[in-house]
């Protein structure tokens, strides 16, 4: 018999709190800037200052802010090692909060010095987290949930970097035409390189864990990690060469290893034990095939309409409607989790300590849920149509919604 | 005075709280151990290495058995071999996570 190794890591959940509600808050403020400016999106104008911010705050602000904090819980559990540098953990949030907050006020009012200072805190931040995580995961068992990490993290790296290379370039200009390609790249690294890749990783260790699933195919689950690391690079390869045809033979590889995961998860969940699971985890497993289809209905009406790939819809359709509803969905489960091993871990078992599943009010959350789903369906739609008003309309609805979410995730920790 | 039955009892008190079964009914239980000075050594596993509620489980089984002997002198070993399957768990867990398939 193996003595399997203790963590008194997995017991501090301030960390990953406070870097949770951080996100939650900024994700709320970014979609209120949506909401005021979503005009300039649906005229196809996604590089105006306003929507920058935006964009930055969804994304570093709250998704990479969550992602770290969540990070700091999960990857100890999912790979079973020890953080290596804890005392890095506090002061790598405040460089990184103060490095985020200050470039998302920098792209609003278009101050090139503050994007240029608050880009380099920000990386720098980045820089300090993706060691730490490097260091600690460097032990680990090899394995999907391994590699799909590692990659995440070199990606983060890779974004930031390009990052600070075209915020450099606002502040004295050296790029020309290819400050244009850098910005594609940029957004390919962030969005699938590093959201992708490590919510697909995490996703082979919480999607078994929390569905209680076992014995089942796990073949594909690596195959879907490959492939959309190779398509990452095919399709960098072509926005680099300028090479049109290369850049969408990356695009199908990306779309394959899609389907892959979508396949690896089918296979977990056709073997999980437990028969009904937690509102958060099926809306998790619903973002893949709800962007996979959105995104396909919606690039068949850009070209219908306008004979054009409808980029700034698709790009919106990637950071809210995968991004940020499969964060919201393992929310949903993650934050009573740590919230109830806080406060009630000690006494487990005891009369009068709730269960898990009662730390949360799943019919309230529904209803929630459905709101921010049908918003991001409605406000793709007027994006590719073009219908600014509709799309303002439906973008104060999701800001709502999304306070909403926000208020029943603070509501957890009053139990 | 307690015995592995006795021990066996104590721990249906201790549930597993994503699942809302008892670790004796999920089939965690391995061995159980008791000693002259009547410490007890409880020889588990988990439904999935590196489960999170690990700590939270081996701090009710401690409470449990102080409540049951009066002393803290226990020991919760956590092994991953053999590896936990569903077929381990008793016929009232099976019902209750799959409502009797």
């Amino acid at each position: 018999m193996i003595t399997a190794p203790t963590s008194a890591d997995i017991e501090d959940v301030k960390l990953p709190m406070i870097f949770i509600f951080t996100g939650l808050i900024l994700f709320v403020f970014a979609q209120v800037i949506l909401a005021v400016n979503i005009g300039h999106l649906a005229k196809g104008l996604p590089g105006v200052p306003m929507l920058l911010s935006a964009a930055h705050l969804t994304l570093l602000g709250f998704a990479t802010m969550v992602a770290m904090g969540a990070m700091y819980q999960l990857v100890p559990v999912a790979l079973q090692v020890k953080l290596k540098h804890r005392r890095l953990t506090y002061p790598q949030y405040l460089l990184y909060a103060m490095g985020v907050l200050g470039l998302s006020f920098g792209l609003i009012v278009f101050n090139t010095s503050m994007i240029a200072i608050f880009g380099i805190l920000t990386v720098t931040g980045v820089i300090v987290f993706v060691f730490h995580m490097m260091s600690t995961i460097r032990d680990a068992e090899k394995g999907p949930i391994k590699s799909g990490v590692f990659l995440a993290l070199l990606f983060l790296f890779l974004t930031v970097l390009l990052g600070l290379t075209l915020a450099l370039d606002f502040f004295r200009p050296y790029l020309g035409s290819w400050h244009e390609v850098i910005f594609h790249v940029h957004i390919l690294f962030g969005t699938i390189g590093w959201f992708t890749l490590l919510i697909i990783g995490l996703s082979f260790k919480l999607a078994p864990m929390f569905t209680l699933s076992h014995k089942y195919e796990s073949r594909y689950g690596p195959l879907s990690i490959h492939l959309i690391h190779a398509g990452i690079w095919v399709m960098t390869l072509g926005f680099l060469l300028k090479q049109q045809m290369l850049s969408c033979t990356g695009a199908a590889v990306i779309l394959l290893g899609f389907l892959c995961y979508g396949v690896q998860m089918k296979k977990v969940l056709d073997n999980r034990l437990k028969k009904k699971y937690d509102l958060g985890i099926r809306v998790s497993l619903f973002a893949l095939p709800f962007s996979l289809v959105m995104l396909a209905a919606l690039g068949a009406m850009g070209f219908v309409m306008n004979h054009a790939v409808p980029v700034p819809a698709l790009v919106y359709l990637i950071i809210i409607g995968w991004i940020s509803l499969v964060i919201f969905g393992y929310l949903f489960k993650i934050i009573p989790f740590l919230w109830w091993t806080y406060k009630y871990g000690e006494r487990a078992g005891q009369k009068g300590v709730p269960l898990l599943k009662d730390m949360m009010n799943e019919r309230r959350g529904k209803w929630w849920f459905l709101i921010l789903i049908s918003s991001i369906v409605l406000i793709a739609l007027s994006l590719v149509i073009g219908l600014s008003l509709l799309a303002q309309i439906f973008q104060v609805l999701f800001v709502m919604a999304s306070i909403a979410y926000t208020m029943e995730m603070a509501n957890v920790l009053r139990k | 005075m307690i015995d592995n039955e006795k021990v066996l009892e104590i721990l249906k008190n201790v549930i597993d709280p994503e699942l809302g079964i008892n670790i004796v009914d999920l089939g965690l239980v391995y061995g159980i151990d008791v000693f002259e000075d009547q410490s007890v050594k409880v020889t588990m596993t988990l439904t999935t290495p590196g489960c999170p509620l690990h700590n939270t489980i081996e701090t009710a089984i401690m409470y449990e058995l102080k409540e049951a002997t009066g002393h803290t002198n226990h020991i919760v070993e956590l092994v991953w071999e053999p590896q936990w399957t569903p077929e381990m768990m008793s016929q009232a867990a099976k019902e209750a996570l799959w409502g009797g398939r």
